[in-house]
């Protein structure tokens, strides 16, 4: 039977043994990558930032202490790296090329996947904000629980269930074609008020 | 549409999206960058020691001659030899080299 992911960790850490790391990455980085892909919009920013976020983790594995899953300690120093590169006024505009670059060639479709109603739902996902778009591809599509999604994001519990109620409630509008409402004005602020740390 | 369904849109098109990534290199590249920092430790590590050692090896003449007098009293048949400067200058060489050796041993 294969060894989970805190043991893995310990191994890595404690016996500097990179073939453990290596189980690591092979686990986690598909689904993170595909995270960052939809997140971000962009391949090569996206595998950008995983990999970043892989190299510190790496040279950080002695500060996780296990109290979580090592999925959300992962995600949560991927979506710092996003936020990161997002404040990067060259990551902004890479990121403008990058949607106008997926729009003018449909995303670099290799598969039928991609075209359709998938290219419809990333551009839905693009009319989420970003922890809109980050609560409901963490928890709806890489299948983090909501605590993970809090622990990842950095967000009270509480905020990442309305997140996620919101942004279905913009997906499904989006992909009906009727326009998205704006959010309510007391309802935003109420929501800020548990957030020490909105973005 | 419930919002469920939205749930398994996501879902779908994220699996498919993870399992197009899970067989590309991007695991490879990763694994070998973080590699590449260990190999560049220990690229400075052996060039420290290449530097160090040549410099001990242009000490190691006057070293010779000056050892030579304390080994020849020690003994009179290395002197008489000629040998104490080579000998001398090859222990220490080799020294050096098993101490390196066991320091990037141990890193590794």
């Amino acid at each position: 039977m294969g060894r989970n992911d805190i043991e893995l960790v310990a191994i890595a850490n404690v016996a500097r043994d990179d073939a453990a790391f290596a189980e690591l990455v092979h686990r986690h980085q598909a689904r993170l990558r595909a995270f960052l892909r939809r997140l971000c919009g962009s391949e090569d920013l996206a595998d950008d930032i995983a990999q970043e976020a892989f190299i510190k983790a790496h040279a950080n594995l002695a500060s996780f202490k296990g109290g979580g899953s090592f999925r959300s300690w992962l995600y949560a120093i991927a979506y710092r790296e996003f936020l990161q590169d997002r404040r990067r006024e060259k990551a902004a505009t890479r990121l403008e090329h990058a949607l106008k670059n997926d729009a003018a060639h449909g995303a670099n479709t290799n598969t039928s996947i991609e075209s359709g109603l998938s290219m419809d739902l990333r551009r839905a996902l693009m009319t989420l904000d970003e922890l809109e778009r980050s609560a409901l591809l963490l928890c709806d599509a890489a299948g983090l629980s909501h605590s993970e999604a809090a622990a990842a994001t950095n967000t009270p519990l509480g905020s990442i269930k309305t997140y996620i109620g919101r942004g279905r409630k913009k997906m499904r509008e989006a992909l009906s074609g009727a326009p998205p409402q704006k959010p309510n004005e007391e309802q935003t602020i109420v929501e800020l008020k548990g957030v020490p740390h909105a973005v | 549409m419930p919002s469920d369904d939205i749930e398994t849109l996501l879902q779908h098109d994220f699996n498919a999206l993870a399992d197009r990534l899970e067989n590309d290199r991007f695991e490879q590249r990763l694994l070998f960058r973080l590699k590449a920092k260990e190999r560049a430790r220990l690229g400075v590590i052996a060039l420290a020691g290449g530097i160090g050692a040549a410099f001990a090896a242009a000490q190691f003449a006057s070293l010779g001659r000056f050892v030579a007098p304390y080994l020849a009293s020690a003994s009179p048949d290395l002197l008489a030899s000629d040998m104490p400067t080579q000998i001398a200058g090859s222990l220490l060489l080799a020294a050096a080299v098993i101490a390196t050796a066991l320091v990037l041993r141990q890193d590794a």
